[in-house]
C-alpha cells in the first residue's frame, strides 16, 4: 500500500458518484503524485440503482483522465471494497502491474430510506428471504435475539460497544457520526428491527475512499510511506441463513481468518489493532467471536470490561467503525484498510493508536456471505 | 413514479416459484438423507446429483423472530409486521412471516404451523405472490 485518497463519510447530496470517486482520486494525486495506474478496481454497489450507471467502472476511468486503463467494477455486498483490493492485491502478486488504483465509492441518500432498505434486502436469498418482507437489519436481528437468548446477554453491552464507536469517530476527521452518545441515549433510540435499535445500526452513508497498492519495488520509487499487506483471503458460505447449521457462526469469516493467519505468518497475539465490519453491533459480536478474540457468548464480558477500547491492548475499530466512521457501503472496505494504513504510517492524528506493528482488517458481504480479511503491517 | 430496478415480481418467476411456496415442498438428498429447503442441483453436504422432493409438513417452532419497523417500500403497507426464523418438523429451517398475533405474544420455541395468504402484491402489476405464512397452533 503506497498511499491514499479519502473524504468525510457523510450526506453529499451536492456531490455525483462520479465527482466522490474524483474527488478521493485528487487527493490520493495530491500525497503521491501522477503515477503510473496499470488498472483501476472500483469497488460499488450500487452504481448501477441509485446512480442508474452499469460500467460505472470505465465511466470513473474517464471522469480520471487514466486513457486506455483497463477499469473493472467489483460487486461483493458490503464486502466490495475489501475484495476489491483483494482482486488488486492478486494482480501485483501476480506480476503481471506494478501500480493498482482501488476506488471505493458510494451514494446511499439518493433515494428515501424504504429505497434504500429494499436495495439492501437485495443482499438477501431473493427467492427465500427477502420475498417474504425480511431486511438486511432483520437478519440481523434474528442472530442477536438468538444470541441473546442463547448466551443471557444483557442488552447494556451492545450499548457500550455503540458508545465506544461514537466515543472514537469524535476524533476521527472522516467519520460521519462525530458525536459521543449516552447508554441512556442509545435505549431511548427506536427499534428499528426487534430487537435491533437504531444504535445498534450504521448510518446510511455517502463516502469514497482511494488505496494505491504497488509492487514493492515501484512503490520504493514513489513513497515514503509504505505498508505491506502480509496477507489477503477471502471465503464464502452458505447464501441463505436458513442454510446454516448455527447463523450465530460467521464461517466466511473464520475460513478467511485462518488461511490469512497462515498466510502472513503471524498469531493472533501478533496483532495489534483490529478493524472488523460492525454494521450491526451484533455483527460486530460475532465477528470477535468467528475471528477468535473472543469466546461463544463472551464478547459481553470483554465489552463491558473495556477490552476492545482504543486506549486497550486491542483496540478494535479506532476510527470509529461503520457504527460510527459510517458505512458507505461498497466503499466500507477501502475505508477500513486506508484507515489502517494511517494507523501504521503513524498519520491517522487524534485517532491514533500508539505504535501499531500488525492490524487485522474484515469485511464482510451481507450476512456474512463472503468476507475479505487483510492483515497489514509496518515496514521497518 | 415507479423505479424499474425495486423489487418488483416478475411472473415468470412468481409462477415457477408457486409449488414450493404453496405446499411448502422441500428437498432430500439421496444419497445422504439431507433435507434442506433451499432448491440446489448438488446436495451441500455430499455432492450428490439425487435429489427429490419431499413433504415439510405444517408445524414448526420460532427459532428466532424480529418485527419489522423499517420495511422496504414493497412491505410499507403493513409494517410493523412479524418474521420468524421457523424450524420445520423434518428439521430445516424457513423464514416465513408470523400472522394472527402480537409480538408480544411471539416467544423463540412457540409452535406454529404454515397458514396460506397473500405475501406480496405488487402494485404497479398487479402480480400478487401468495404462499406460506406462519401462525401460533390452533389446538
Ligand atoms: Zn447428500
Amino acid at each position: 500500500m503506497a498511499g491514499y485518497g479519502l473524504i468525510r463519510v457523510g450526506e453529499h447530496w451536492n456531490k455525483s458518484l462520479r465527482h466522490l470517486g474524483a474527488e478521493v482520486y485528487l487527493d490520493l494525486v495530491s500525497r503521491v503524485g501522477e503515477v503510473k495506474i496499470n488498472k483501476v478496481y472500483v469497488s460499488s454497489l450500487f452504481a448501477a440503482e441509485s446512480s442508474h450507471q452499469y460500467l460505472f467502472a470505465p465511466l470513473l476511468a474517464d471522469h480520471l483522465g487514466l486513457e486506455h486503463v483497463p477499469a473493472t467494477r467489483v460487486e461483493a455486498g458490503d464486502a466490495s471494497g475489501g475484495i476489491a483490493v483483494h482482486e488488486a492485491f492478486l494482480s501485483i502478486k501476480s506480476g503481471m502491474f506494478d501500480s493498482v488504483l482501488v476506488i471505493g465509492a458510494e451514494k446511499m441518500t439518493e433515494h428515501v430510506a424504504s429505497i434504500s432498505t429494499e436495495s439492501r434486502a437485495k443482499l438477501l436469498d431473493s427467492k427465500y428471504e427477502s420475498p417474504h418482507g425480511l431486511t438486511l437489519a432483520g437478519t440481523y436481528a434474528l442472530m442477536m435475539r438468538e444470541y441473546m437468548d442463547k448466551y443471557s446477554v444483557p442488552r447494556e453491552a451492545f450499548g457500550m460497544f455503540s458508545v465506544e464507536m461514537h466515543k472514537n469517530a469524535v476524533n476521527n476527521p472522516y467519520a460521519q457520526l462525530r458525536f459521543p452518545i449516552t447508554l441512556e441515549k442509545y435505549f431511548e433510540s427506536p427499534t428499528t428491527a426487534d430487537p435491533l435499535k437504531l444504535y445498534d445500526c450504521a448510518p446510511i452513508s455517502d463516502g469514497a475512499a482511494a488505496l494505491l497498492l504497488t509492487s514493492l519495488d515501484y512503490g520504493k520509487e514513489i513513497s515514503d510511506s509504505l505498508v505491506e499487506i502480509k496477507a489477503s483471503s477471502a471465503a464464502t458460505d452458505n447464501f441463505s441463513i436458513i442454510d446454516r447449521d448455527s447463523i450465530l457462526e460467521l464461517k466466511s469469516t473464520s475460513k478467511a481468518l485462518e488461511e490469512a493467519l497462515s498466510e502472513a505468518k503471524v498469531k493472533r497475539r501478533n496483532i495489534d489493532v483490529l478493524e472488523i465490519h460492525d454494521s450491526f453491533t451484533i455483527a460486530a459480536f460475532l465477528s470477535l467471536e468467528s475471528l477468535g478474540f473472543s469466546q461463544k457468548g463472551k464478547t459481553h464480558e470483554l465489552v463491558l470490561n473495556n477490552y476492545f477500547s482504543k486506549d486497550s491492548d486491542l483496540p478494535v475499530n479506532p476510527g470509529g467503525g461503520l457504527k460510527a466512521r459510517g458505512h458507505p457501503m461498497g466503499a466500507t472496505g477501502v475505508y477500513q484498510l486506508v484507515e489502517s494504513y494511517m494507523q501504521l504510517t503513524g498519520e491517522a492524528g487524534h485517532f491514533q493508536v500508539p505504535d501499531p506493528k500488525n492490524i487485522l482488517v474484515q469485511n464482510m458481504g451481507g450476512t456474512g456471505s463472503i468476507t475479505a480479511v487483510h492483515i497489514l503491517s509496518r515496514i521497518e | 413514479m415507479r423505479k424499474r430496478w425495486l423489487l418488483v415480481a416478475s411472473a415468470p418467476q412468481v409462477w415457477r416459484e408457486s409449488k414450493q411456496r404453496y405446499k411448502l415442498i422441500g428437498f432430500e438428498c439421496e444419497n445422504c438423507k439431507r433435507p434442506f429447503f433451499v432448491e440446489r442441483v448438488i446436495c451441500p453436504n455430499c455432492k450428490s446429483r439425487k435429489i427429490r422432493e419431499i413433504r415439510l409438513g405444517a408445524e414448526g417452532t420460532v427459532e428466532s423472530f424480529t418485527v419489522i419497523f423499517n420495511p422496504p417500500k414493497k412491505f410499507e403497507y403493513h409494517s410493523p409486521y412479524i418474521i420468524g426464523l421457523i424450524k420445520l418438523k423434518k428439521g430445516v429451517k424457513v423464514i416465513g412471516q408470523i400472522v394472527d398475533c402480537l409480538p408480544q405474544e411471539v416467544k423463540v420455541g412457540l409452535e406454529v404451523e404454515v397458514s396460506f395468504r397473500i405475501v406480496s402484491k405488487d402494485e404497479d402489476t398487479g402480480l400478487i405472490m401468495y404462499g406460506y405464512k406462519f401462525r401460533p397452533k390452533i389446538y
